[in-house]
């Protein structure tokens, strides 16, 4: 983990998606699937907590993050242009295990894609290749990203809209799929699909890894912002930044994670 | 020369910044980010007799300059802060106070008697004002009367450098700071969180699972100086200050409106080396002001 100001090396816009790429070579180095930085967004008065963004693809010396503009922080790093500076932290918290099965199937919703095609890459590269079921809410959300991945992984696109790849969500789209050919799952995206999918493949008794979010303070497991609940006797909560952001299925209370808000 | 040691009520303090409870967990989790040695010493996390799981999530929230919390006390229970988190605490080499909590009197008193004689603890910070639990917390700070009444019991059994965190909850913040000093309270600190809530207008739901949560970070600045200037006035105790301090003046301002020392929360999250920082430009502030010690700050506003 360590603190840089890293410098922006190019953006590229994709729908309302913006994909910066940061010179950071330490965070690069360090970086495994599922981990994150806390980026400062603003510059003269920045913004009181940093946001977590989850590592996109690290390599050479750069990380890539994978931001949607949703408020005024990713608006912010949706407008920097190359050369600027960014103020980060990571690489942080728990990432995937990788050795959990030879055809694994890596399930992502909207901006969820990040960890994952993060994880795509690092299986590929050790002769595993992956299942990449991506969904969106409107086809057209991260404008040309889907035809690129489509190019390097094997990936399946829906869409609710149905402007892109079959109409419905990603967990439809699974739970279609006769036979399986997975025999691993990892996913990442909103709550709900997080749902779906946990009711969709529960009864496989499959490996099956989820990124998690939570509204986050400082991101170094000081503070006890982002809780989880955990299975445990008692209530008892573990924080998403440095047990997780990954969890195994079988670590959360569900019940609680759907009760909680 | 600039000599930034202060005596907090007793406690030798090796610059007046200082962590304040709940943001800097063991300062373990800081220690790539800072040098922690550096700082003027670390408040703990609360401290209750038990294990408390805390609040369910979502218990942060991001305001305009600020953020409200509601994390509920959670903590490992005595027993597991005097095994692990003591040992990382002390492990930086910097003093150490302990933030204690509770539900009820005796939960305070128990944990209070259990630290007592604990010589590496250099003092205990009472929390009669966290706004995010049903029972205990604010609900022992917000009369006269109950405060007297739980810190001198406190006081019974406690025989080191007792400091009471203060709500900016009350109607007279002098009057309850008058109570606590009256029960036995070493040194006060202030300020601690003010109640605040953030409604999400799409779903028409909380911000915070608990509905209500503490306000912190710059936005409350202001508000945490003049608590500060109101107690400096009625009391005769050390103050340690905290609220919304960022930065190197706001520091200077505490000190100024009568604070002995000053503690970094909400700001660490923005940006670590925070203290660090301010214990630099609060160095150079005082060279070029010809000060010796940030002691002949304290309460030297101009009226």
């Amino acid at each position: 983990m360590e603190r840089v100001l890293a410098y922006l090396q190019e953006v590229k816009y994709y729908g309302k998606a913006v994909l910066l790429s940061l010179e950071a070579p330490g965070v690069a180095a360090e970086a495994v699937p599922g981990q994150f930085v806390q980026v400062l967004c603003g510059r003269d008065s920045p913004r009181v907590l940093r946001r977590p963004f989850s590592i996109f693809s690290a390599k050479a010396g750069r990380i890539l993050l994978l931001s949607k503009v949703v408020g005024k922080g990713t608006s912010w790093l949706a407008e920097l242009k190359a050369g600027e500076q960014v103020d980060l932290i990571g690489p942080l918290g728990r990432g995937f295990a990788m050795d959990e099965g030879d055809r694994p199937a890596l399930v992502a919703g909207g901006a969820g894609i990040a960890p994952l095609h993060f994880l795509a890459e690092r299986l590929m590269e050790r002769r595993t290749e992956p299942s990449l079921y991506w969904g969106l809410d409107l086809g057209e959300e991260f404008g040309e990203l889907p035809a690129l991945l489509g190019k390097r992984f094997r990936l399946f696109m829906c869409s609710r809209d149905g402007c892109l790849g079959e109409r419905g969500t990603v967990v439809e789209a699974l739970a279609r799929e006769k036979e399986p050919e997975f025999n691993a799952v990892y996913a990442c995206g909103p709550r709900e699909m997080l749902g779906a999918l946990a009711k969709e493949i529960k009864g496989a008794n499959l490996p099956f890894q989820l990124s998690l979010e939570e509204r986050m303070a400082c991101g170094v497991g000081a503070c006890q912002g982002c809780a989880v609940p955990i299975r445990s006797a008692r209530p008892a909560y573990s924080r998403v930044c440095k047990d997780g952001p990954v969890f195994r299925f079988e670590e959360i209370d569900w019940r609680a994670y759907f009760g909680g808000s | 020369m600039v000599d930034l040691r202060v005596n907090l009520a007793g406690i030798e303090l090796p610059n007046p910044v200082l962590m304040a409870s709940g943001v800097f967990g063991t300062g373990t989790e800081y220690r790539e980010l800072l040098e922690v040695g550096r700082l003027g010493g670390i408040i703990s996390k609360a401290v209750t007799l038990e294990p408390c799981p805390g609040n369910p999530p979502p218990r942060i929230w991001e305001t305009p300059c600020g953020m409200l919390n509601s994390i509920g006390l959670q903590n490992k229970g005595l027993e597991a802060f005097l095994e692990e988190d003591l040992p990382a605490l002390l492990s930086h080499g910097i003093p150490i106070i302990a933030n204690v909590a509770g539900f009820s009197e005796e939960e305070y008193l128990e944990v209070a008697r259990r630290l007592d004689g604990i010589g590496e603890i250099r003092g205990i910070e009472l929390n009669i004002s966290c706004p995010n639990v049903a029972r205990g917390g604010i609900h022992f700070g917000a009369e006269a009367s109950s405060v007297v009444n739980l810190v001198a019991r406190v006081r019974e059994v406690y025989n080191g450098v007792l400091l009471v965190k203060l709500s900016p909850q009350v109607y007279d913040i002098g009057e309850i700071a008058r109570a606590a000093v009256e029960g036995g309270a070493d040194a006060l600190s202030l300020v601690n969180t003010f109640p605040g809530m953030a409604v999400d207008v799409e779903t028409w739901k909380p911000r915070l699972a608990s509905v209500t949560g503490g306000l912190s970070g710059p936005a409350i600045h202001p508000l945490a100086v003049r608590a500060v200037w109101e107690v400096a006035q009625v009391v005769n105790r050390p103050i340690l200050a905290m609220g919304g301090i960022s930065g190197w003046e706001q520091a200077v301002e505490m000190l100024l409106v009568g604070a002995t020392a000053v503690a970094v929360g909400t700001a660490i999250f923005t940006d670590p080396l925070t203290p660090l920082g301010i214990l630099e430009g609060l160095e150079n502030y005082l060279e070029r002001m010809g000060i010796a010690s940030p002691e002949e700050l304290k309460g030297k506003i101009r009226l």
